[in-house]
């Protein structure tokens, strides 16, 4: 029965996803061909004299605010869709049919949870190759700005980033590669969290009487500041002891910044996993449809 | 002969002060069509609910062919709510392929014999039929299902006479001694020529429940003019 | 057609009343075969489960018989058909009797209005 669920929940998601991906992608390009404007190689070059301001430079700039406008929106965007295809199946007058499928409450909600984290991994995986995308064209531009050759760069990063590593290793202490680990799982692990307390706290808000559908968005705001004051208070709390330990360098606030990030997951992983038991107790016992 | 439906000491209580349904004890009994009578408020709603399992009692029991309210029930039990349940951007097609997807006993060709014979194109979307056209064809997902119990919560309540005329029909005629239907409804008379049975309910109390025959041969009268005497005071 | 029925009086009885009267009449003839329960009711939209008791009360009083072969048939007993044909009769006449007697008609009046109006038929035929 879950493959079935998940075949419909995906379905309904599809449509929206396949249409980010599009969106992101021509925002991409428009963001890339918009580097061909001789205004980035003039801000790069020696050569900035004579260098009027056309149309194509206005494209430019408008491709490079577009991109990041759509793509800072994007994510959250796609997770309020989500959110509220979950609250359409499950808490509206389709949850009528939804709740009478011959299937138990906590497959239903692992379905929902597991179609939102598959394409918002995509989504996820799909920015980050924008980004590199873009991180790429401004290299170039700079590049040819400067005269520089492709290869060269590379070996003069390389050795750069080699060198990184193993400061922050021997200094700071600081395993580079143990923190990429850190950083994957994390990619992994993100949609799956924000999935569930997006669709933990709208489930959290069935517990009321009336204006559901706000409480459980007035549930998912608290719960995100929530984790946002923690962080910060993780943040702070590293900080300080890193002031007062009396050993502060840049490879130190690496080594916080770690920290900070490792502990961080854990309590949203810790928070996310209470909210899916939460939600499926809620789902076996107290729903009730109006 | 084991019963279809039991209620056990059934009751269910909103905010801790509010008995919609105030301990039920009924038996059902397979291949008769039963209606659940009673003014608004008596708690037929709330016990549907709990039978289909969308609302969870607060005491008490129920058991669905000996099985207790669940995947096995669910899947035996085909539900008809007040209400739209469908979704705007699907087409007929897409929801009958949905729910042939997650019940085994649902019969595609009826579907499609149901839908033509009420000139239902199936390709149409949900968004552009008309509420009646809705709730036809909500009607005709249900009936296509070979289920051991068919709950219908107020089916011919704001629904033009011909399709009433056909709900009526498809109910007879879909009949199966081994199954049983449950039909919650205000519109008695309509309705009172194909019960076997009803069930009256108040206060969230059950009041009465006895075979339609009964009340006529007691006492000369329809259930509609009986019932009328029981509730007016 | 829906058949028509009486909301204060059981189904059933109203079912065989009607069923006897197509019998009589011929319309189902002796020996003939009849509907199939769920055909019957489907056709008079009523509950199955009404229309098997009123088979069952026909069965009962002998005027439908249920072979292993040829299903549900009319009897055959012309005697019994007859003396429920009489019976049918009667009842009609003496509510009929009664009712002009109650608007206060002797009986030759009543045996002379009844002449009359069969005459009548007969110059209309």
């Amino acid at each position: 029965m879950l493959k079935k669920l998940l075949k419909h929940d995906l379905k309904s998601i599809n449509g929206v996803g396949c249409m980010m991906l599009i969106v992101m992608a021509v925002t991409t390009l428009f963001a890339l061909l918009s580097f061909k404007s001789p205004m980035w190689e003039a801000m790069f070059s020696d050569s900035a004299y004579g260098f009027k301001f056309g149309i194509a430079d206005l494209i430019g700039i408008i491709g490079i605010i577009f991109y990041f406008i759509i793509v800072s929106v994007m994510s959250f965007v796609f997770l309020i869709f989500l959110g509220y295809n979950f609250y359409r199946s499950m808490y509206s007058d389709r949850g009528y049919l939804t709740h009478t499928l011959p299937v138990t409450q906590s497959r239903l909600f692992l379905s929902k949870v597991l179609s939102g984290a598959i394409w918002t991994f995509v989504i996820n995986l799909a920015m980050m190759f924008s980004f590199l995308a873009i991180i790429v064209g401004i290299i170039n531009v700079i590049l040819s700005g400067a005269g520089m050759e492709w290869g060269v760069f590379w070996k003069e990063f390389s050795m750069e980033w080699s060198d990184f590593v193993e400061i922050s290793r021997t200094e700071g202490g600081v395993s580079i590669g143990s923190f990429m680990v850190v950083l994957g799982i994390f990619f992994l692990l993100s949609p799956v969290i924000s999935v569930v307390i997006m669709f933990g706290s709208l489930t959290l808000g069935q517990l009321a009487k009336s204006a559901r559908a706000v409480l459980g968005v007035v549930w998912y705001l608290l719960i995100l500041f929530l984790l946002m004051l923690i962080s910060y208070v993780i943040s702070f709390i590293s900080t300080l002891s890193m002031f007062t330990s009396g050993e502060y360098s840049d490879m130190m606030m690496l080594k916080d910044y770690q920290y900070t990030y490792s502990i961080t997951l854990v309590v949203q992983l810790i928070i996310a996993v209470v909210l899916w038991i939460v939600s499926v107790k809620i789902l076996k016992k107290k729903i009730n449809l109006h | 002969m084991s019963e279809l439906i039991e209620l056990m000491n059934l009751s269910k209580t909103y905010d801790s002060k509010f008995l919609a349904v105030n301990n039920v004890n009924l038996k059902l009994p397979k291949g008769k069509i039963i209606g659940l009578l009673g003014p608004n408020g008596s708690g037929k709603t709330t016990i549907i609910k709990m039978i289909a399992g969308v609302l969870q009692p607060t005491e008490g029991s129920i058991l669905v062919n000996g099985n207790p309210v669940g995947v096995e029930s669910k899947a035996k039990v085909a539900y008809l709510p007040d209400r739209t349940y469908l979704l705007g951007g699907e087409t007929i097609d897409k929801v009958i392929k949905f729910f042939a997807d997650f019940y085994e006993d649902f019969s595609v060709e009826k579907a499609y014999e149901m839908l033509k014979t009420l000139d239902i194109d199936p390709s149409r979307k949900i968004k552009t039929l008309s509420k009646g056209t809705k709730e036809k064809v909500q009607l005709i997902l249900v009936m296509s299902r070979q289920a051991d119990l068919y709950i219908l919560d107020e089916p011919i309540a704001g629904v033009d006479p011909a399709a009433r005329d056909f709900i009526l029909r498809t109910i007879i005629n879909n009949y199966n001694p081994e199954a049983s239907v449950l039909i919650s409804t205000h519109l008695i008379t309509d309705v009172e020529h194909v019960l076997d049975e009803v069930i009256f309910m108040r206060y969230g109390h059950l009041v009465l429940y006895t075979a339609v025959d009964n009340i006529r041969e007691k006492y000369g009268k329809s259930v509609d003019a009986y019932f009328r005497e029981v509730f007016s005071c | 057609m829906a058949w028509e029925l009486d909301s204060d009086r059981p189904i059933y009885t109203q079912l065989v009343e009607r069923i006897q009267v197509q019998i009589i009449s011929g319309y189902y003839p002796p020996g003939g075969k009849l509907p199939s329960v769920r055909d019957l009711a489907a056709v008079a939209a009523v509950n199955p489960n009404t229309m098997q008791k009123a088979f069952a009360e026909l069965e009962r009083e002998g005027l439908i018989v249920t072979q292993r072969t040829n299903g549900r048939t009319v009897t055959e007993d012309e005697t019994l058909l007859k003396g429920i044909r009489m019976q049918m009769a009667r009842e009609k006449v003496d509510v009929f009797v009664q009712t002009l007697k109650e608007l206060g008609f002797s009986q030759q009046e009543i045996l002379s209005l009844i002449q009359d109006v069969i005459e009548g038929e007969g110059k209309n035929e």
